[in-house]
């Protein structure tokens, strides 16, 4: 957990000071200089898999209307290493899903690349693009 | 037995011993690097910057094509080499004397490093592993790879990799005080005016463990 807690570090620092590091592919996808949220989601589906995992869940748009979004996660190696498991998470759970939204005509519609997801009772989950960290209310 | 008669066959044992070694042309290891390795790239590591590619024509055309119909990533494609070389995720390395076995956990790849002065048989195909063959310089595995896969590509952000007949690549894994960093060099004139390199860097962990890496490409697909 420590050392994958540093390569994170390493790679947010590496991007910031413009140094090479690990090479990506989220990048080409995804839109990595803003975040999206989506408050009050409502989980469909979640899968812990390689080489991504998905997160499916509806959440309400801004002219009322219920959406259908999908969310990708780092591969399922990096998620349970940081303590992500797909017991997390079940269909109707609600959640705050944070993430870098699918860049046009790179992506299929209403794909986002996962950074945060917030639980109801203070858990959070953060990502990069190789490495998760779980955290539980009142342990960070 | 007296002295002399245990001095001869000692005398004899080295002999045998030190010929044989010679024989097959096994340089003795002089680092240690069994056992399982944890990544950790410094900033300062892994691709090269942005601004330092230097395609040629023929390399700057396939690049801008890349994206999601051609990325292997999502047909859960072995990564080989180049791309697997410094991907993030655990190492358990084997060193015996005539060879040195790289177990990834990323996609089970396994390489075999033979060292025991052999070459690639005329037979060998082209893969996404190559054939690779090495020699110890003092605490430096030098490892040379040839024999690789057009199909492949330098890294999962897609730069181009020919795998041309004259394309191949040189691994420098140093050891010094627990931590293995590699220096690699990848020799592709058909698509960069210049040798592209990469550096990567384990550490060694006692406690660590090799997972299962299994990959179901319907959970790839961005598009």
């Amino acid at each position: 957990m420590k050392l994958l807690n540093l390569l994170a570090a390493s790679i947010t620092l590496g991007a910031l000071c413009g140094l090479p590091a690990i090479a990506h592919h989220s990048a080409l996808y995804f839109d990595m200089d803003v975040d999206l949220v989506h408050a009050n989601a409502t989980v469909v589906d979640f899968k812990i898999a390689n080489p991504h995992g998905i997160l499916v869940y509806t959440v309400v748009n801004d002219e009322g209307v219920e959406e259908e979004w999908h969310a990708e996660l780092p591969s399922a190696n990096f998620s349970r290493r940081g303590g992500v498991v797909e017991s997390i998470l079940s269909p109707g759970d609600t959640v705050t899903v944070i993430g870098w939204p699918g860049l046009p005509g790179r992506t299929r519609e209403n794909l986002m690349r996962l950074s945060r997801a917030e639980f109801p009772n203070g858990d959070v989950a953060t990502f990069t693009a190789i490495s998760a960290v779980y955290t539980r209310a009142g342990t960070e | 037995m007296d002295n002399s008669m245990g001095l001869i066959k000692f005398t004899l044992c080295v002999a045998v011993v030190g010929g044989t070694s010679l024989a097959s042309g096994i340089a003795t290891a002089q680092a240690d690097i069994d056992g399982i390795w944890s990544p950790h790239i410094p900033a300062n590591m892994g691709q090269p910057l942005e601004e330092d590619f230097n395609y040629t024509p023929a390399g700057q055309a396939l690049w801008e094509r890349f994206g999601a119909d051609n990325d292997p990533s999502f047909r859960c494609q072995m990564p080989g080499v180049p791309r697997g070389i410094i991907d993030p995720y655990p190492l358990e390395i084997i060193q015996q004397d005539h060879q040195v076995v790289l177990l990834y956990e990323y996609y089970h790849q396994v390489r075999r490093i033979y060292l025991d002065g052999r070459e690639a048989p005329e037979y060998w195909p082209l893969s996404l592993g190559g054939y690779s063959t090495g020699h110890w310089e003092g605490e430096t595995l030098v490892v040379r790879t040839t024999h690789l896969s057009p199909d492949n590509v330098m890294t999962t952000t897609g730069r181009p990799f020919s795998g041309a007949e004259d394309t191949y690549v040189i691994e420098r894994y140093t050891l010094a005080e627990d931590v293995i960093t590699l220096t690699a060099e990848i020799h592709d004139p058909t698509y960069y005016e210049d040798t592209y390199v990469m550096r990567g860097l384990w550490e060694l962990a006692p406690d660590g463990e090799i997972w299962e890496y299994d990959c179901d490409p319907g959970f790839g697909d961005v598009g």
